[in-house]
C-alpha cells in the first residue's frame, strides 16, 4: 500500500520519495516496522488481559503518536515540554532523519542510531510485557472469558 | 516453533483479508484516501511561500502508513479471532504465543 502511495504520489503530486535517498529510506522503514510491531503487541497484550472491554485502544492509542512523533511537522514547533516528552519514542528522530535527508540529501546516522537503539529497548520491553500479560490472562482466566 | 504453523495462521489471514471489506477498507482504502487528500495539500503548500513545507507533510504521512499499517494489523488480527470465537480454538492446536505473534507481524 506505502509503495502504491508512493507511486502514485510520485505521478500526481510530483513528489518522488526517492529523493531523500534509498539507505534513508530502507532505515526508516525497518524503524517504522520495529516501532509499530512493539505498539501493536503492546496493546494486544493489554486487550488479552483486560478483556475486549479496551479493544477500542486498538484503533485509538496510535494516533496519539501522530503528533508527538512530529510526524508532519519539524520538532521544533512542538512546545519546549512536549519536546521532552516526543524524544522518548523512537519514530521522532526517524521523522527528523528523513527531514534531514529532504533537505540535505545526505543520511543522517546520528538520528538514526538514537531511534534504533530505543527501538531495541521498545521491542524487548515490548516482548517481555506481552508474555507476562498473557501468562497473567491465563492464570486469571481472563483468556477463555475474553470470547463470552 | 515450526514454519509450518506460522504459514498457516498466514493463510487463515490471507482469507480473513480478502473476504472481509472492513479490513480491506482499514488497510487499503483508508490509507489510499488520507495520502491523496495529503498529497493535494502538500500540492497547493508547495505553490506558497513554504514550497518545503508541502513535502515534509507529504512524506509524513506517507511513512506514518507503515506505522499504522502494521500496528493496526498485528492488534486487529487477533481482534478478528475474539470476535469470532475462535481464540481459544485457535490455541487448543500445539500453538505457542511466539509463533503466533510472527505470524502476525509477518501478515
Amino acid at each position: 500500500m506505502v509503495v502504491f502511495g508512493s507511486i502514485l504520489s510520485a505521478l500526481v503530486f510530483h513528489f518522488n520519495i526517492l529523493t531523500i535517498g534509498f539507505i534513508p529510506l530502507l532505515l526508516v522503514f525497518i524503524n517504522f516496522v520495529f516501532f509499530a510491531f512493539s505498539c501493536g503487541i503492546i496493546i494486544l497484550g493489554l486487550i488479552f488481559r483486560y478483556g475486549t472491554r479496551i479493544q477500542a485502544l486498538a484503533w485509538g492509542i496510535v494516533p496519539v503518536f501522530q503528533p508527538l512523533c512530529a510526524a508532519f511537522f519539524p520538532l521544533s514547533i512542538l512546545p519546549k515540554p512536549l519536546q521532552y516528552i516526543s524524544s522518548i519514542f523512537p519514530p521522532t528522530f526517524s521523522f527528523e532523519a528523513v527531514r534531514y535527508s529532504l533537505t540535505n540529501n545526505s543520511t543522517n546516522w546520528h538520528l538514526f542510531t538514537i531511534s534504533f537503539v530505543e527501538n531495541i529497548i521498545y521491542c524487548a520491553f515490548a516482548i517481555i510485557f506481552f508474555k507476562y500479560m498473557f501468562k497473567k490472562s491465563r492464570d486469571s482466566g481472563q483468556f477463555a472469558r475474553n470470547e463470552a | 516453533m515450526s514454519l509450518y504453523r506460522i504459514y498457516a495462521i498466514l493463510v487463515q489471514e490471507y482469507y480473513i483479508t480478502m473476504r472481509s471489506l472492513e479490513v480491506i477498507l482499514d488497510v487499503f482504502f483508508f490509507p489510499f484516501t488520507n495520502i491523496v487528500i495529503f498529497g493535494f495539500i502538500s500540492l497547493y503548500l508547495t505553490g506558497s511561500s513554504h514550497s518545503l513545507a508541502g513535502q515534509y507533510i507529504l512524506i509524513g504521512m506517507l511513512l506514518w502508513q507503515i506505522i499504522w499499517i502494521i500496528s493496526y494489523s498485528v492488534c486487529l488480527g487477533s481482534l478478528w479471532n475474539i470476535w469470532s470465537r475462535n481464540l481459544s480454538n485457535l490455541f487448543i492446536a500445539p500453538i505457542i504465543p511466539q509463533e503466533y505473534i510472527i505470524a502476525h507481524t509477518l501478515s
